[in-house]
């Protein structure tokens, strides 16, 4: 009798080394997901908003992000684009909106222009502070003939309350 | 001697059980977490016919809304103790305000912002392309020293006041551009 037990004991005994190492792959995994997300936005106070639509980023697509600082350096996945110092010289921005139209966004056929346009959006993200002249000059710069981005979107805190019918403190 | 060596055997058996549990823990909580931040947009358009239409677009009545920020109104600045990659510290604006012009009428504060939205946003126009009635376009253009922030709750206003088409025109310069031009024509 004695005997079986130490049999069936010896049974149930498993090696944990696998699944132990699976479980770390997906923790380091998982860690190396969170660092690139938050390459591409950075950190900026944003403007609340009410009527926002929440930014739900398709999972490991490349996304046309420009973050604008407070004193306007324009800023894509950690690199700076254009900063104060760069006076009117906005050859790297435009290289990277050019790059947004013609290789990140979708393109269509525009009927009415009969022209074809890039279809997605460029989402523009600024602190609540920054001047409002260095994200018109991204707009400007979009309606350049190479690039024709015409739909933009401006990124926005959601307020905690979002239900709540607060307006936007001035 | 054999003896020996199963005791030590014995001893370097651990139970795993914790550390499963508490790597399992972790996996869900990365699981739960969302991986974006809490953020919204509101969506704009571009003028997309600029320089590029050679037809003759149909004329339609827009409405143009001008945020102005008055001499005085862009505030003092005040320092916070975040700091950005370039080792530039952010700042708040205190005592920062604007006032906006909808087509002539000047309006000063948020509520009269708000009531006069709605009251446009119920004159209809014709689409000259669908042939139906729709609301004005709006375009927004912001003067120096207007920020992100003002801009952002003009959009959210006329979102609200059930405007469907917002674009933006051109800007004005920065404060700085604006105060170097005006020294130039002294």
């Amino acid at each position: 009798m004695s005997r079986r037990s130490r049999a069936v004991s010896n049974q149930t005994d498993m090696d944990m080394t696998p699944m132990i190492d699976c479980i770390f792959q997906l923790i380091i995994f998982f860690f190396l997901i969170i660092d690139l997300q938050n390459k591409e936005l950075e950190p900026l106070v944003l403007p609340k908003a009410i009527h926002a639509i929440p930014d739900e980023p398709e999972p490991g697509r490349k996304r046309p992000i420009l973050n604008v600082r407070q004193d306007g350096t324009v800023v894509y996945r950690t690199k700076v684009f254009w900063q104060p110092s760069d006076g009117e010289n906005y050859s790297k921005l435009l290289k990277l909106l050019d790059y947004f139209a013609n290789t990140l966004m979708v393109k269509k056929m525009d009927p009415d222009l009969k022209r074809v346009l890039p279809q997605d959006a460029l989402l523009i993200r600024a602190d609540r502070w920054t001047e409002m002249h260095h994200i018109a000059k991204i707009m400007e710069l979009c309606g350049n003939q190479k690039i024709l981005i015409w739909k933009v979107e401006l990124a926005v805190g959601e307020p905690k309350d979002a239900d709540s019918k607060k307006k936007p403190s001035k | 001697m054999a003896r020996k060596k199963r005791k030590l055997e014995g001893d370097v058996k651990m139970d795993m059980t914790p550390m499963i549990d508490v790597t399992f823990l972790i996996i869900i909580f990365f699981l739960c977490l969302e991986f974006k931040t809490l953020e919204g947009k509101l969506a704009a358009n571009l003028p997309k016919d600029v320089g590029v239409n050679t037809s003759k677009a149909p004329p339609m009545d827009k409405l143009d809304i001008r945020i102005v920020c008055p001499k005085g109104g862009w505030g003092k600045k005040k320092m916070t103790n975040t700091v950005y990659a370039n080792n530039q510290r952010r700042f708040e604006l205190i005592g920062h305000r604007v006032y906006w012009y909808i087509g002539p009428k000047k309006v000063s504060s948020i509520p009269g912002l708000e009531k006069e939205l709605r009251k446009q946003a119920k004159k209809k126009v014709l689409d000259p392309k669908t042939k139906t009635m729709k609301t004005k376009p709006i375009t927004i253009k912001a003067g120096p020293g207007v920020t992100y922030g003002d801009v952002t709750a003009v959009v959210d206003i006329a979102l609200d006041a059930k405007f469907e088409e917002i674009t933006f025109g051109g800007g004005e310069g920065t404060r700085a551009q604006q105060r170097a031009k005006r020294g130039k024509r002294k």
